[in-house]
């Protein structure tokens, strides 16, 4: 009886040289399930709010921690790349003749995605090394020290409706 | 003269369970091409390793095969170019017949499938059938394939799902589609249309890397892909 073999696994398929659209592929299928993730996650632990207040607050403290600001800093880097390289792919699909340039336009969006990220991971991660105030602390405290005008409540709020 | 260690995934189907690698250790010139050290090792060495050649110049696209894990022809790439280490593997997505020969049939159907050969039922003019240089410019990239298969088999829609049409049928379709001569258009972007057509390219890039024939394949697929949208293949 004859042996088959084809191979078709995904650890000889990453073993294939391919260039920049190979691994750009990839990472956007990577950051698409990372969002996925984020909005699955995102939605129980709102939903605890109405069921378990508890719980939520124990969720939201959690998120807190040095972990969870990397985490976030993640899902801000999933969202940029995935919608970046999407337009990349949405150029690239109405005007094939872009194609011509595909290495160049996978190069500007890693400098877009880089020149994005940078500043934002400076803000969110800033807090975490001690190196600077907790983005919205400010306005925080203004808020909890009586100066409520700082923060308007929702028309609705003001004007007593019950949602 | 230098030495190369060749690393070849060998692969016969009455003996082996799995594939297995085995080294050769061959004498080399720079400007020697891959195909000539497999001749070394199948002449001199060991007679029962199997691949196929048979032009040995580019051409006919016999010998496509993966070298240092990218779809090559090895009678394309020359010895002082993947350095003294080579590890030489059979296409990957079709069953393995022996060594680096790979089952190139469900590839031909592939290529059947999208009606590869000019339909106008229309009655021949007296001479020619007379077409300008810009409609003839319009599918000359497309002209240059030769059925190696190094493009589909760099797909990974095509590894991932062998019902997929594949880069060179589309290709091939792309040849007649955009030609002011041919009458099927329609019919080959309705089979195109199918789910195992245009749309499971991904744009990865992969075939327009691996043509040996440098056909700008994955934009071809796009303008395949542009003219199922917008239903013409004329604009």
């Amino acid at each position: 009886m004859a042996n088959t073999h084809r191979s078709t696994s995904l650890g000889t398929a990453l073993r294939y040289r391919g260039r920049e659209g190979m691994w750009t592929w990839i990472l956007h299928r990577v950051t698409g399930l990372g969002i996925l993730l984020f909005l699955l996650i995102h939605v129980v632990d709102t939903a605890l709010v109405i069921y378990w207040p508890g719980l939520y607050e124990h969720a939201l403290n959690i998120y807190k921690s040095a972990f969870f600001r990397f985490a976030e800093l993640a899902i801000v880097f999933s969202v940029l790349y995935h919608a970046l390289n999407g337009l990349r792919i949405v150029v690239q699909d109405f005007w094939p003749g872009a194609m011509l340039r595909q290495r160049q336009l996978v190069w500007a969006v890693a400098v877009l995605v880089v020149l994005t990220i940078l500043p934002v991971a400076w803000l969110m991660l800033r807090p975490v090394f001690g190196l600077g105030p907790e983005p919205g602390a400010a306005r925080f405290e203004a808020a909890s020290a009586g100066t409520e005008t700082t923060v308007q409540a929702p028309a609705h709020a003001a004007a007593g409706v019950r949602l | 003269m230098s030495m190369v260690t060749l690393r070849i995934q060998r692969f016969n189907p009455e003996a082996d369970a799995a594939p297995v690698y085995r080294e050769y250790t061959v004498e080399v010139d720079p400007t020697d091409r891959v195909l000539d050290t497999l001749n070394a090792v199948k002449w001199y060495q060991d007679g029962t390793l199997t691949y196929r050649r048979s032009c040995a110049h580019g051409v006919c696209g016999s010998d496509a095969m993966r070298i240092n894990g990218v779809n090559r022809l090895a009678c394309k790439v020359l010895m002082r170019d993947v350095g003294a280490q080579v590890t030489v593997e059979p296409l990957m997505g079709f069953r393995v017949i022996k060594d680096l020969v790979v089952d190139m049939e469900p590839f031909f159907a592939q290529f059947r499938s999208v009606l590869p050969f000019f339909i106008n039922d229309a009655r021949p003019p007296e001479r020619e059938r007379l077409q300008s240089v810009e409609d003839r410019e319009r599918f000359d990239d497309t002209t240059k394939c030769i059925l190696c298969a190094a493009c589909t088999t760099s797909c990974p829609s095509f590894w991932a799902n062998e019902d997929f049409v594949g880069p060179a049928a589309i290709v091939n379709a792309h040849r007649f589609i955009f030609d002011t001569r041919d009458a099927a258009a329609a019919e080959r972007l309705e089979i195109l249309n199918d789910r195992e057509g245009v749309w499971r390219c991904r744009t990865i890039f992969n075939c327009t890397e691996a043509c040996p024939r440098e056909i700008k394949i994955t934009k071809a697929i796009g303008e395949v892909k542009k003219a199922i949208l917008y239903g013409t293949a004329r604009a």
